[in-house]
């Protein structure tokens, strides 16, 4: 480490990350218990393996989904299949945050995407351009491992505890309204509502295809449409 | 064994998926349409995640058939926009479905 980051500058960007993260996780309680009950009530899937799924996948829609598709007595390849698909939008995280980590030491490369879930995305793809490689590396690292840690917390209670969310709360409401936030938040300029608008109602008109394709395309159908509006507006303002 | 297999591949499926950019492909220049296109994965992936989830099987339709999840949605909604604040919006979003859904109005 240079001397310009040191320890102190460490730990502030390792606090840093764990504050960003805190209040966007806490939805995901609900959510973690609740898959940790379907472990337990799966008898296809075996406690052990599906519990081993919150660190093997780390992504607690796609294992819902692979859990949901085993217990209905797919195969290997279906469940997977699925998996991958409701996870595929994390290239797109990826490749959006990727010009941005370009400096980021090597050990990072492999161990940041690790924890790269929806939630960390959304904090650390707003960080300012000016940010050091240094500073986004333990942001990252931090806001990570504390979801991580937190992750396998909900879902071992769930998985030994049962249930013991009434389903009449709705808490299963709370990630969606997550969501709903954080797109309100990312609505910054008329580019971004384009992206949001098509990538919304594209997601909606392909609710009904298998292993939640609808989100995938509205994701690339949102994103490209984001990125002809800026297109548009740069190109009015030329002339 | 079946279960284990399938959150191995679908494991490893993620990981080298959320690698693809910042581990192999990052240090390539994106061409300038993709680049600008990756300045609203936030907005576009966000939006294709709420939507379905809060129209629900009703889809479009449910914009002239409001429930407590459309009503609850539009007014946290409303809340972030004002507040910016993420607690907040998720407790007065909560707190609003339940109201909702409780007062009967909704069948």
């Amino acid at each position: 480490m240079e001397a310009t980051f040191d320890r102190p500058a460490r730990r502030r960007a390792i606090l840093d990350g764990i504050r960003a993260i805190t209040p966007l996780i806490v939805p995901g309680i609900p959510f973690g218990l609740v898959l940790g009950v379907l472990i337990a009530d799966s008898d296809l899937v075996g406690n052990l393996a599906g519990w081993a799924s919150s660190w093997i996948v780390f992504a607690g829609s796609a294992q819902f989904a692979g859990i949901l598709v085993l217990q209905a007595g797919g195969g290997v390849a279906i469940a997977a299949t699925t998996m991958i698909v409701v996870n595929a939008r994390h290239v797109m995280y990826s490749a959006a945050l990727a010009t941005r980590y370009r400096e980021t030491p090597r050990w990072f490369k492999f161990a940041g995407p690790y924890v790269l879930v929806d939630q960390l995305f959304a904090v650390a793809d707003p960080l300012p351009a000016e940010t050091t490689p240094e500073y986004r590396t333990w942001f990252h690292m931090g806001a990570g491992v504390f979801t991580w840690l937190l992750w396998q917390i909900w879902v071992t209670i769930g998985v030994l505890a049962g249930n013991v969310i009434p389903a009449d709360w709705s808490l299963d409401f709370a990630v969606p309204l997550l969501f709903l936030g954080l797109l309100v938040l990312g609505l910054r300029n008329r580019p971004a509502i384009v992206a949001g608008l098509v990538g919304g109602f594209v997601a909606v008109a392909g609710d009904a295809l298998p292993s939640r394709l609808g989100l995938l395309l509205g994701g690339l159908g949102g994103m490209a449409a984001g990125g002809l509006a800026q297109w548009l507006l740069e190109r009015r303002e030329e002339r | 064994m079946t279960a284990w297999l399938a959150f191995i591949l679908g494991g490893l499926g993620t990981y080298l998926m959320r690698f693809s950019f910042i581990g192999i492909l990052g240090d390539r220049r994106m061409p300038i349409p993709v680049a600008r296109a990756l300045n609203y994965v936030g907005p576009a992936v966000f939006a294709a995640i709420v939507l379905p989830a809060v129209f629900g099987d009703a889809g479009v339709a449910r914009l002239w058939t409001p429930d407590p999840r459309l009503l609850a949605s539009l007014v946290a909604g409303y809340v972030t926009w004002r507040t910016k604040n993420i607690p907040l919006m998720l407790v007065i979003g909560m707190v609003a479905l339940w109201l909702l859904q409780w007062s009967g109005w909704f069948g």
